[in-house]
């Protein structure tokens, strides 16, 4: 028996307006693994991952997670199924500080007024904020900081803990090293090995072939909405890759 | 076990995204700069406020006695209400010009169900306390409705609330048959007119709203929702807050406090006139933004605001004291509004 993919995406198709941004295009992540999606601009990535994410409703297809049907109307729908979507632009509040950006959409409440009402519970979330950059094994100097005063890598570092303490079974992340240098870039590659070793699959959304062949165990190649391949990284090459986004084969 | 491995090579990986460094680095600099924005961001309209007083009393001696505190204070009271909920709605990222409206047809409604021999009203003689349930379900029907059409149909905030600004005064007008109405029942007259104590029954509402509504700013998931909302919609929609509820509950609650404004108005004049509250949307939204409420949305103290509010009415009051012509003391107030948006901009430039 093969195993049973945590995600599956069958014929999915999206049309906007006269545009078929995607066509018949499947998709399935396995527990555990790592999977590059790659295609140029245009090809239906990020599209795709909205979909799986909730932003949008597919035109056609069907989504599949660990065997189950699902029908998503909201980002909301897509995370409590434990999906995480980490955007490009990471998606924080900067006016928020980085355990309210951690809890953003999900903060802890507790009884106040003798039962009364229920207020945020800010000492918990600051804990747990805490517990989860640990995770991510990132420092920053105090949780009660707004994200506006933050570094590129500290951001993605908040949007990474984020999908982490929602205890997310698959993290999407869309161009993440596109804001972040050399250094970074590698400590972010460290922490996708890391996420794999914690039974987080993550779907890697990127041009850069260097960075998805260090941690990539499969690669989605998808062009004019199409999927045109589907290769183990292993058993492939940069160049092979390439000639596929730029022709197709 | 696990976690003991864990722990060592966080230790050994403490240094990802090259964070350790600057932490250690800016930790100092950054508690002293904290302190300074505090203070000088934070909370400096009161700073600015004992400034203004201080200028207003040395120039008439009129200016810093108790009776033209306290009337002060009463005028402060009516548009501080307002200003509550005008500042939620700009928290959330949005506008409300129709809460001027709102105060005028809230007391002309108020009248019309209560006041009694006189051919314009109802005739019912309604008792104040469900006239004044009538009157609050109106101001939230009132946000309720904004609310619909700004966040799910995606109307234009500016316009579709100064369409309901015409729109309500010509309502407020049509219920009152354009007359004015007066002599409101005594227990009426005393939530805008009465004491408790030494101090006007107005205040002591005003005080209780900024309360609960700082309360639920800042300690409440709504509230957090509404400054979320108004920092970044996109975030907030990606991480599952429905961005259409907190904008539709946040005009909801800038119409109630529109609709306890214009009771406590109508009740203090003991009569509601037609033009009553005209031009309070642009006090109000300039009171927000000088008590520091940004217009790009999500940052803010709503505490703030009441400094805002009595800034507006020392400079209006100091100037009628100095006997400045009426003309003049309009396009001083609109000269304060336009410095509070200059400073507004600024402060977001200078971040």
């Amino acid at each position: 028996m093969e195993k049973i993919p945590i995600i599956k995406m069958v014929n999915i198709s999206k049309n906007f307006g006269a545009v078929k941004a995607l066509q018949d295009v499947n998709f399935e992540v396995y527990p555990c693994e790592v999977v590059a999606l790659v295609g140029d601009n245009g090809a239906g990535k990020s599209t795709l991952m909205k979909i799986l994410a909730g932003v949008y409703p597919p035109s056609k297809g069907e989504i599949f997670i660990e065997g189950e049907k699902v029908n998503f109307t909201s980002p909301a729908d897509a995370i409590s199924r434990g999906i995480q979507m980490i955007y490009q632009d990471l998606a924080v509040a900067d006016n928020i500080d980085v355990a309210g950006n951690i809890f953003l959409g999900r903060e802890l409440e507790k009884k106040a007024l003798g039962g009364f009402t229920k207020i945020i519970d800010k000492k918990r979330m600051e804990e747990l904020a805490w517990e989860a950059l640990e995770r991510v094994k990132i420092n920053i100097g105090s949780v009660r900081e707004k994200v506006e005063n933050l570094s590129g890598g500290q951001r993605q570092a908040v949007a990474i803990a984020r999908a982490i303490s929602a205890k997310a079974k698959i993290i999407i992340m869309d161009e993440p090293a596109a804001a972040l240098g050399v250094k970074e870039t590698h400590e972010l590659l460290e922490l996708i090995k890391d996420l794999k070793e914690k039974k987080i699959a993550v779907v890697y959304i990127s041009h850069r072939l260097e960075n998805i062949f260090e941690v990539s165990d499969r690669v989605i190649v998808l062009k004019g909405g199409k999927r045109i391949a589907d290769r183990q990284t292993k058993d492939t090459t940069m160049e092979k890759i390439r000639q596929l986004i730029v022709e197709g084969v | 076990m696990e976690n003991k491995l864990n722990s060592e090579s966080f230790l050994e990986k403490i240094n990802l995204f090259g964070l350790k460094s600057l932490v250690i680095s800016g930790a100092k600099k950054d508690k002293l700069k904290n302190v300074v924005r505090i203070i000088v961001l934070d909370y400096s309209i009161w700073i600015i406020l004992f400034g203004i007083v201080m200028i207003l009393s040395s120039l008439t001696s009129r200016f810093l006695t108790t009776v033209n505190l306290m009337n002060i204070l009463l005028h402060s009271s009516i548009l501080g209400v307002v200003v509550i909920g005008e500042s939620i709605c700009l928290l959330s990222g949005k506008f409300d010009l129709s809460v001027g409206s709102t105060v005028g047809l809230s007391g002309a409604l108020a009248a019309w169900l209560m006041v009694t021999g006189q051919p314009a009203a109802s005739g019912w003689a309604l008792h104040p306390i469900p006239a004044i349930l009538i009157v609050l379900l109106v101001g939230i029907g009132i946000g309720l409705f904004n609310g619909f059409f700004i966040a799910k149909v995606g109307m234009n905030p500016l316009l579709t609330t100064l369409a309901s600004m015409i729109f309500l005064r010509g309502m407020a007008l049509i219920v009152t048959s354009g007359e004015s109405l007066y002599n409101f029942p005594p227990s009426y007259q005393f939530l805008g007119g009465g004491t408790i104590g030494p101090v006007p029954t107005a205040v002591v509402i005003m005080l209780a709203l900024y309360i609960i509504f700082h309360f639920i700013l800042n300690c409440k998931k709504i509230g957090r929702h509404i400054y979320i909302v108004g920092g970044n919609p996109e975030a907030a929609r990606a991480c599952g807050i429905s961005v259409e509820k907190v904008v539709m509950l946040a005009f909801m609650m800038s119409g109630f406090l529109a609709a306890v404004g214009g009771i406590l108005l109508s009740s203090r004049l003991n009569s509601a006139q037609t033009i009553s509250g005209s031009g309070m949307e642009l006090d109000a939204i300039a009171a927000s933004v000088i008590g520091g409420i940004s217009l790009q949305g999500g940052r803010g103290i709503l505490l703030n605001t009441i400094a805002g509010v009595l800034v507006i009415e020392s400079i209006r009051t100091g100037l009628v004291l100095l006997d400045v012509p009426a003309f003049w003391i309009r396009c001083t107030m609109g000269f304060v509004i336009f410095l509070a948006i200059l400073m507004d901009t600024l402060k977001v430039k200078l971040k």
